[in-house]
């Protein structure tokens, strides 16, 4: 290992001692080669922060979607506390649909095919635009998904299977496959992708969950248990989806 | 409302491990919000506004876990005003992006650790199309490097991604995400970086 780079990153993990921080901030003004790896580390630091922020964008947009249909009416409610009173009656109106979707949860049981249906619409009905990668890769992601908006999904089909043989975007790709196959009803494949998808090292992997929400709406025998068992994973491993498959566990 | 109290979402974030990610939705969840706010007052799309937050907290996260957020005001306070800056910053977009263009450096950058005279020495080192090379050299570095790096940027520690990625201590990962700086800056070559 290069021991500069070593010595660089021990003054940006603040592992030196006073005196040695003044010499290596010295030695950034005199020695011009020093000046150059400086530059360099942190080019490569500040570029992997911005991946990283590329990464939570991606995961926030899928927040996003998930929230703005509730949480939004709810959180602007909070914020005009001076109101609360005034607004009594919208309150009550409120608060009887609240005891009624309560009954609709508790007392009627939905079908894990309702659950997986009305997810996949809200979810899968777009697929949102992809951020970073490989400037070839990239552009052919975004023909996918364009493809796949346009609910051309044969076309959808065939770009992300290219993409997700062997490119930089494969995480994404195998992702978008096994969406497409979902919302085309080749659960199969889809599951199988979605299997793929859950053996990668990501730092957001969404596979396992997906892979519950097939079984759920495919419902062949043992597919209700193999989905509680994918979603109770899912909630011990805190993966992508453990929200939505904590309340799931709850219904099924 | 986010689920948790401030001092539980710091903690929470401060905590590390797996839960963190519990408390980064909550974080979002809580000033959520804030993106009609936006929309209505600054009159942008709701898509921008949707941005200018995903931009505030992952500021936010990047505060309380680097310890820069002081705890001097309450968080919903702290999300206001980081947002209503990013709205701002939004619709001066060619004012914001002319600053960058000037400095060649992004605002929220590692440079600004160093003390003035080394960081102007610096600062005229790093060419100004940095970025474009950089996102493609990471691309190509592979994913277990690519993993490392990033979960140390976003502030786990070597002990903690040691147990994230089945290292057998912190000391390999140390090792190992050196190494892969290392590989990452042979493939920067100088002239992809340096002026």
């Amino acid at each position: 290992m290069n021991d500069l780079m070593s010595y660089i990153a021990s003054y940006f993990e603040g592992s030196l001692k006073l005196e040695e921080r003044a010499l290596f901030e010295e030695r950034c003004v005199s020695d011009p080669e020093f000046a150059k790896e400086v530059a360099a580390y942190i080019v490569m630091r500040d570029s992997l922060k911005q991946a990283l922020a590329g990464q939570k964008r991606t995961e926030f947009a899928g927040l996003y979607e998930e929230t703005k249909g509730s949480e939004q009416e709810k959180n602007a409610e909070g914020s005009r506390p001076y109101y609360l009173f005034k607004n009594f009656a919208w309150y009550a109106a409120a608060a009887c649909i609240g005891l009624i979707a309560t009954w609709l949860i508790f007392f009627r049981s939905p079908e894990p095919e309702d659950l997986a249906q009305e997810y996949a619409a809200a979810s899968f009905s777009t697929l949102s635009t992809t951020m970073g990668g490989v400037a070839a890769d990239k552009e052919d992601m975004q023909q996918g998904i364009a493809a796949f908006n346009a609910k051309q999904y044969k076309k959808a089909l065939q770009v992300f299977q290219t993409l997700s043989a062997d490119s930089a975007a494969r995480p994404e790709a195998v992702k978008n496959l096994g969406i497409t196959y979902l919302v085309t009803g080749d659960y199969s494949n889809a599951i199988i992708q979605f299997d793929v998808l859950a053996k990668m090292n990501l730092y957001i992997n969404p596979g396992l969950f997906y892979k519950a929400v097939v079984l759920m709406k495919r419902g062949q025998d043992g597919d209700r248990v193999m989905a509680k068992k994918c979603l109770k994973q899912v909630v011990d491993r805190d993966l992508s989806g453990s929200r939505e498959a904590k309340i799931w566990l709850e219904k099924l | 409302m986010a689920l948790h109290s401030d001092t539980e979402i710091i903690e929470g974030l401060k905590g590390g491990g797996s839960q963190r990610r519990i408390f980064e939705r909550d974080l979002y969840q809580g000033y959520f919000y804030l993106i009609s706010h936006g929309v209505k007052k600054y009159n942008i799309t709701a898509e921008d506004a949707a941005s200018a937050y995903s931009d505030t907290i992952i500021s936010i996260i990047d505060h309380i876990v680097a310890n820069r957020f002081e705890g001097r005001s309450a968080l919903k306070s702290y999300a206001y005003q980081i947002f209503s800056n990013k709205c701002v910053d939004l619709l001066r977009k060619d004012t914001t992006n002319k600053r960058k263009a000037d400095h060649g450096t992004a605002l929220d950058s590692l440079v600004f650790e160093l003390p003035d005279k080394a960081r102007n020495a610096i600062q005229q080192i790093i060419a100004k199309d940095e970025w474009r090379y950089m996102m493609q050299k990471l691309q190509e570095l592979g994913e277990k490097c690519k993993q490392v790096l990033l979960f140390f940027e976003d502030g786990y520690s070597d002990k903690e991604i040691a147990g994230f990625m089945e290292y057998n201590s912190a000391e390999v990962v140390k090792t190992s995400r050196l190494r892969c700086l290392d590989k990452l800056r042979k493939m920067m070559g100088t002239n992809d970086i340096v002026k």
